[in-house]
């Protein structure tokens, strides 16, 4: 008869090995999936002129959505940048969502604003709306300054999305600097699909800390000095560059980043607008929209794009660190809890077979299971169940997969973009993933850890996220 | 624990080998660019020549020096392609003399010939490259090689034939319309208007047969170019479309009703407004807005108790915007004192002062 310790022993030895077989070979898809994919856009991308775009009637009305809290510091300078936006069809909409600082009076002395009379289509329910204000200035015609009662960041993409009159949104956070064709790559995927509607597309988001900044204007790209906005610089070039497109390739693409994305406003609102309950609503609005396209029947596509089209400053202490991937966690559950019909459903095609199935085992999941199994693993060897060696080897052998992982994602990184050209950078870069797993992966860890935790408690807060700034050129 | 430490060493390995290459592939790169920039100089001095190379006094245009080094040169992959790419991105902003010369150098060194073996490439990005070379170029005499390429199942080389054949045959070009069996794209028609306001207009013939095309794309696109060129002529069968059965069709026939309109297109527009799905609903309400003579207020305001405040606004805006009593009947309907027209009223009245 097999004993307790036995099966323990056997059931967390063999059932840890199982996922993290499974996670790997999902990895080694997502990486060799996603090369094809780049390819295919880089080769067509040397055919696009996006200047043709850029002045056409013909193309696609856009307006961009900018949230800004007590963003008075740098507001005037990140309004400056959207409106010199090189795109004919475009409308700049910055939604103050009841800033207590200085944002609005400044806003309406340097634009010269004046109170409009305007109608707002309360389609998407939301917090009282103060005010709609719109230039004297001609030159500045593009521009609406909504002010509104403080209700966060979905409330205040909401307000923009009934004032705005255009086809299509483009959600940014304020403070991102955009690249100047970022609006018109992003356009562009809308235009190129007759068989598919396409919903919703995004771009790769780069980390901005230590690039020179100035006027609202990426100077020089440089590689972060400081070791967490590095290794979350090699995060997001592993995230975007390969996760992100093997997903667009299968069309199943669950999240557009909330910090830079366009959506089709006629399916947002359609599906409602963005929900305030949750902390996670960049992902929540995709998964409803594609939950909503599916059920209509309609052929869709959430579309995403390689290029480099935004850069926003990532958190440089601990402290800020685990406030966000805290409330990333928190997002990933609510969204998951809010359309768990959707689990292994084959009503809803890929979504519901594989996209779904795939956030709940290896996003929601992983790191619970990394974490137990560790403690676990931690018990069973210190009982003497299991050796010490095999433990240590599990360790190793997850390490040098992480480290191969991310080197080839700079390798990815250094035949499409190369964006941190010098052979030193690349250097850090590779220090950086060896030193990812034993330092910043252990913390990610942890932090969502605490916001499975937090949501059990029902903090539903976004956790304040300090900034730094970005650095300026030296005159 | 051997499956583990197999694994662990094939992982470490495979890494050294990507870094190993990552290495090796930087310190090719930085040789290459070395190269470039000498390259570049090599080409800029050749086609600054050829572009400001005089004929022979006989009139015929002579051979275009080129050193035996370039020659050379030219047999190189790499610097072939760089080459192409200067003389096509030289050829597009040049005309008359100039660019006439820097096709005779593209021919003179055989890169006509190597463009129509890449032709034959089984990769479609090879194909849509050689394609683009010919157009640039003006090769007219390889029309027949390219038309066959504007119905091709890859939409790059589709896209970059159509472009092609409107590069060398202007408006006379857009004949691969009758042909076309795949759904133009948005993008694709942006692309050949915008590569259509390059070329001398000329006489535009064949709108009205592409207006009843079975591909529902080549009536959108066509409805498209009677906007862009004012064809007037064509009123009467831009009507016609707006009975086509696909609905962005008639969105597009509105839409171009708006630049060819005459006294009745709003009453033509209205007429159909109740068969209308809500999009083209907001469209044609939002064309009245700009073209007017309203003649019957009443069916307006009679739209104005529509259950949604969008299509509610559009309505208001027509009716302020498509007759000139509109206002002054919008103010004294009895529902102007309430909620939303009461607030929509200010706005409008700010929109005609703007």
């Amino acid at each position: 008869m097999v004993s307790w310790q036995s099966f323990l022993t056997d059931f967390f030895t063999y059932g840890l090995l199982t996922y993290s077989l499974l996670l790997l070979s999902c990895y080694i898809f997502i990486a060799v999936f996603s090369m094809g994919e780049i390819r295919n856009y880089l080769r067509k991308n040397s055919f696009t002129d996006y200047g043709v775009l850029a002045g056409s009637r013909q193309a696609p009305s856009i307006s961009i959505l900018a949230p800004a809290y007590n963003e008075g510091a740098n507001i005037i300078e990140n309004v400056r940048s959207l409106l010199s936006i090189n795109y004919t069809n475009l409308e700049v909409i910055i939604i103050n969502d009841g800033s207590r600082d200085d944002s609005l009076s400044k806003l309406i002395e340097v634009y010269d604003l004046y109170k409009a009379d305007f109608f707002i289509n309360g389609q998407i329910e939301t917090k009282e709306v103060k005010g709609v204000y719109r230039s004297r200035k001609a030159v500045y015609r593009k521009l609406i300054v909504v002010d509104k009662q403080n209700g966060g960041k979905a409330d205040a993409l909401n307000v923009g999305i009934n004032v705005s009159s255009n086809d299509y949104i483009v959600c940014i956070d304020v403070d991102c600097i955009l690249e100047q064709d970022a609006i018109l790559k992003l356009a562009k995927p809308f235009l190129e699909n007759t068989k598919e509607r396409v919903i919703a597309t995004g771009g790769v988001i780069r980390i901005a800390n230590s690039c020179i900044v100035e006027n609202g204007r990426l100077l020089k790209v440089k590689l972060p000095r400081q070791f967490l906005p590095r290794v979350q610089t090699l995060e997001y070039i592993r995230a975007f560059l390969l996760g992100r497109m093997a997903w667009s390739r299968l069309n199943g693409l669950l999240l557009i980043s909330g910090a830079f994305g366009a959506f089709d406003k006629e399916i947002v609102m359609k599906c409602g607008g963005y929900n305030h309950k949750t902390v996670g609503e960049d992902m929540e609005l995709v998964v409803r929209m594609r939950r909503y396209m599916e059920e209509q029947g309609i052929a869709h596509k959430v579309s995403f794009i390689p290029d480099p089209l935004c850069w926003t400053e990532a958190p440089s202490t601990f402290k800020i660190l685990g406030r966000q991937r805290n409330r990333w966690t928190r997002g990933t559950i609510e969204t998951l809890q809010m359309h768990k019909v959707i689990f292994f459903n084959p009503k809803y095609g890929l979504l519901g077979m594989i996209s779904y199935p795939y956030w709940f085992f290896f996003e929601f999941l992983a790191p619970l299971v990394e974490f137990f199994g560790f403690i676990a693993f931690i018990i069973l060897a210190s009982f003497g169940l299991i050796q010490w060696s095999f433990f240590l080897s599990l360790l190793l052998f997850i390490f040098s997969f992480g480290f191969l992982y991310s080197v080839f994602a700079i390798l990815m990184e250094v035949l499409t973009y190369n964006q941190y050209k010098t052979n030193r950078n690349l250097l850090l870069l590779i220090l950086t993933a060896f030193l990812e797993p034993l330092i910043f992966h252990p913390f990610v860890v942890w932090s969502a850890i605490k916001g499975n935790i937090d949501l059990l408690r029902k903090k539903n807060s976004w956790g304040e996220m300090t900034r730094k700034g970005f650095t300026k050129e030296k005159v | 624990m051997i499956f583990f430490e197999v694994l662990l060493s094939f992982f470490f390995t495979l890494a050294i080998c990507l870094i190993t290459f990552l290495s090796f592939y930087l310190f090719l790169r930085k040789t290459w660019r070395r190269e470039y920039v000498k390259w570049d100089m090599m080409i800029d001095l050749l086609l600054r020549k050829a572009i400001f190379f005089h004929e022979d006094n006989a009139g015929q245009l002579a051979s275009i020096p080129v050193t035996r080094r370039l020659k050379a040169n030219l047999r190189n992959k790499r610097f072939c392609k760089q080459f192409v790419k200067k003389i096509i991105a030289a050829k597009r902003n040049m005309s008359g003399r100039h660019g006439e010369n820097l096709r005779h150098l593209y021919i003179q060194l055989g890169l006509d010939k190597k463009a129509l073996r890449l032709l034959e490439s089984r990769k479609w990005h090879v194909r849509a490259y050689a394609i683009q070379q010919i157009g640039t170029m003006g090769l007219k005499e390889q029309l027949t090689r390219i038309y066959r390429y504007t119905n091709n199942k890859n939409d790059l080389v589709r896209i970059e034939a159509q472009i092609a054949v409107l590069n060398l045959f202007g408006f006379e070009g857009l004949r691969f319309l009758d042909i076309i069996s795949y759904q133009m794209t948005e993008w694709q028609q942006i692309r050949l208007l915008k590569e259509l306001s390059t070329v001398p207009q000329a006489e535009l013939t064949g709108i009205d047969k592409w207006l009843t095309s079975g591909n529902p794309s080549v009536v959108i696109f066509a409805l498209k170019l009677v906007r862009n060129y004012h064809r007037y002529e064509l009123y009467e069968n831009t009507v016609s479309c707006l009975d086509h059965g696909d609905a962005s069709v008639r969105k597009q026939a509105i839409s171009t009703l708006t630049e060819i309109y005459t006294e009745s297109t709003s009453e033509e527009l209205l007429s159909r407004f109740d068969s209308e799905t809500y999009k083209n609903q907001i469209a044609i309400m939002n064309a009245i807005a700009v073209i007017g003579g309203v003649q019957n207020v009443s069916t307006l305001l009679g739209y104005l108790g529509a259950e949604k405040h969008e299509m509610k606004f559009a309505v208001a805006r027509a009716l302020v915007n498509g007759s000139a009593i509109g206002l002054e009947c919008l103010i004294n309907d009895s529902r102007s004192t309430t909620y939303p027209l009461r607030d929509m009223i200010p706005q409008l009245k700010s929109e005609i002062k703007w």
